[in-house]
């Protein structure tokens, strides 16, 4: 189907660049009557594509408010097109896409506040995890611990930040504290994002429960992680935060 | 070798967890809260805040965000006028 | 997983439902209301995490529920994505919905999105080429499926059949359901000068198992299916004609923006049963 591929190639591109007048030839209607049907469905695209991310990214909204929010999506869309019939998969290089983005340039935190932002998106619809197959584990000889591979939740992420995005998401929810103001000299933040039941919760961490969760989650087996983190402590020390993670639900399941 | 020591005290304090607890399903209460973590008072119950955001509607969104070119220096489209003003401190060179 | 009721399986009534929209989860479970039978976008569904899926799951545990897709992008030249597919089939196995529907349109090409309803040009070869991607849906899903036409704003030159035709030859070459709204017919034909009459008279009078009922509004030259407002008075009328034609259909009320309070939107539910029953109150 050549000729329908040419046609929604060129329909799509048109659709996507307000500039782009080479689709009218196509179409029934005369030429200034072609640009007006064709901005009905560019509205429309845009439209909802913004929609899209401003859902996914409520805190960098308020932060920059609607006028700024819209233009830099409709910059957005063109350089990172959706790839998904599901909108809610739409939006996850915003973060980059804000980091080079001249006009945000004077809010040097924006970047992480949109990656808490899709981390809170990403979290709000991951499965819920099964409970921890302690049984499963219970039969791994003590010979293999140090090979067995810890896994995050589905609704659980990680994220650093130089910048407290964690009070910056705080300032920027109505129902909650009554933080006004956030002062970046606070430094920044190791936090846990963790969905339990239909709460999201921000929970800041300890430099070594950061690194400790991070290097399961990057795949690195369990006696591996003890090579890189906190040799300063005892080894019964080192041992607790894997039973306090699961405990927690932080960690969920596990490979060997 | 490979920190066997540690692993061995770890996997066993999972395991005992098991049989204080009576198996894997307690870890799922949600009346436990994170002694060990710091809440801080952040939390969101999205319960159905967000809707779906795919329907089959068409918009009436006007062209605000098809605005072609760089605008004006100064151009409100290009300045963010949100509650960034409630971030104050730190430097504004990007890292 | 949640185990639901024998719903599953019985052709849902020829009464108006309503679309299933978040602020109205709690109300609903809450009171319940006598409403035959909801609807909800497919994708809104497709991760099973958190309160959407929750909330669908003890929804249709007393309700029957018909999942309207609008991503599949039936009509691309690009292959149908498995994922999608996949996606969708494992909603239908753990929903079990009474009715199962998709657009008569693309919204992507080479990969690239626009998440919008986009018109099929309508010539032979595309109309052999849609015939061939509905059959392909539904041999995945093992079922039979619904097509919806779209509201358009815009006809290609390339066309040489008339939309009417173009939805009936695709159902009656793949035994697929036709879900027919009403408020798109109207609104394109404003947008392109036709009569809406005759697209409802080309219809077949078997084929079409659902009809959608919307409200639209005007925007500079153009109509636009905006899903934002009741039903008007030209689309009421139109209805009565199609329910004369094609019988007793199960019929939707969509409505999407601005959403009202749910007593507004079942009260649009009556509104289309009372015309059904005077349709039958006079018929027979």
């Amino acid at each position: 189907m050549q000729q329908l591929h040419d046609l929604q190639c060129k329909l799509a591109k048109t659709l996507l660049d307000p500039g782009e007048t080479g689709f009218e030839q196509y179409l029934v209607s005369s030429s200034p009557e072609s640009r007006k049907r064709l901005d009905v469905y560019r509205s429309n695209v845009f439209g909802a594509l913004t929609e899209a991310l401003k859902a996914a990214y409520p805190v960098v909204l308020k932060l920059v408010g609607d006028e700024f929010f819209e233009f830099a999506a409709s910059q957005f869309i063109r350089r990172f097109p959706s790839r998904s019939g599901d909108l809610h998969e739409f939006g996850r290089e915003f973060p980059q896409f804000l980091a080079e983005y001249a006009p945000a340039s004077n809010l040097p935190y924006l970047p992480d506040s949109g990656s808490l932002d899709w981390a809170c998106h990403e979290v709000f619809f991951a499965p819920e995890p099964v409970p921890f197959p302690l049984e499963r584990l219970g039969k791994i000889p003590e010979a293999d611990f140090h090979r067995l591979r810890f896994k995050l939740s589905p609704v659980c992420r990680l994220l650093s930040s130089r910048f407290p995005v964690h009070r910056i998401w705080q300032v920027n929810q109505a129902e909650t504290s009554p933080l006004q103001e956030v002062n970046l000299n606070e430094g920044g933040v190791f936090l846990l994002v963790q969905r339990t039941g239909f709460t999201i919760q921000l929970i800041p961490l300890s430099r070594w429960d950061w690194e400790f969760l991070s290097l399961l989650d990057s795949g690195e087996e369990f006696g591996g992680v003890f090579d890189y983190i906190r040799k300063d402590k005892t080894d019964f020390e080192r041992s607790l935060p894997l039973k306090r993670f699961i405990s927690k639900s932080v960690l969920t399941d596990f490979s060997i | 070798m490979k920190n066997r020591t540690i692993c061995k005290s770890a996997v066993a304090g999972v395991l005992a967890l098991g049989l204080m607890t009576g198996g894997a399903s307690a870890f799922a209460n949600e009346k436990e809260k994170m002694e060990m973590m710091d809440q801080s008072g952040m939390e969101k119950c999205y319960g159905i805040a967000k809707a779906g955001m795919n329907d089959c509607k068409s918009g009436l969104h006007g062209c605000k965000g098809l605005a072609k070119g760089n605008g004006e220096k100064g151009s409100f489209l290009l300045v963010p006028q949100g509650t960034c003003n409630k971030i104050v401190g730190g430097s504004t060179e990007k890292g | 997983m949640l185990k639901h009721s024998s719903k599953n399986g019985k052709p849902i009534p020829g009464k108006t439902g309503i679309g299933l929209r978040s602020p109205h989860y709690r109300e609903i479970l809450a009171s319940l209301p006598a409403v035959p039978w909801m609807e909800v976008h497919s994708e809104n569904f497709f991760s099973f995490g958190g309160a959407p899926i929750h909330y669908l799951d003890q929804i249709r545990s007393h309700y029957p529920v018909s999942l309207h897709g609008v991503g599949l992008s039936l009509g691309s030249a690009d292959s149908l994505s498995r994922k999608h597919l996949s996606r969708l089939k494992t909603l239908v196995d753990r929903i079990e919905p009474c009715l199962v529907s998709e657009h008569l349109s693309w919204s992507s090409i080479e990969g690239c999105f626009l998440n919008d309803l986009l018109p099929m040009p309508y010539t032979q070869k595309s109309l052999e080429f849609m015939c061939r991607r509905v059959t392909q849906f539904q041999d995945f899903l093992g079922r039979r499926i619904l097509i919806e036409n779209v509201s358009s704003y815009l006809e290609y030159k390339v066309s040489s059949i008339p939309e009417w035709e173009f939805v009936a030859e695709v159902s009656s070459r793949t035994g697929c359901g036709i879900l027919l709204d009403i408020n798109n017919i109207y609104v394109s034909s404003l947008n392109h000068g036709f009569d809406p009459y005759r697209y409802l008279q080309s219809i077949p009078e078997k084929g079409v198992l659902e009809i959608h009922l919307a409200g639209f509004e005007r925007h500079g030259d153009f109509w636009v299916d905006t899903h934002s407002r009741p039903v008007c008075e030209a689309v009421w009328d139109l209805y009565e004609f199609a329910l004369r034609r094609f019988g007793e259909i199960p019929t939707l009320i969509e409505w999407d923006a601005d959403i009202p309070e749910l007593p507004v939107l079942i009260d649009e539910a009556r509104k289309a049963d009372l015309i059904a029953q005077n349709i039958h109150a006079t018929t027979s």
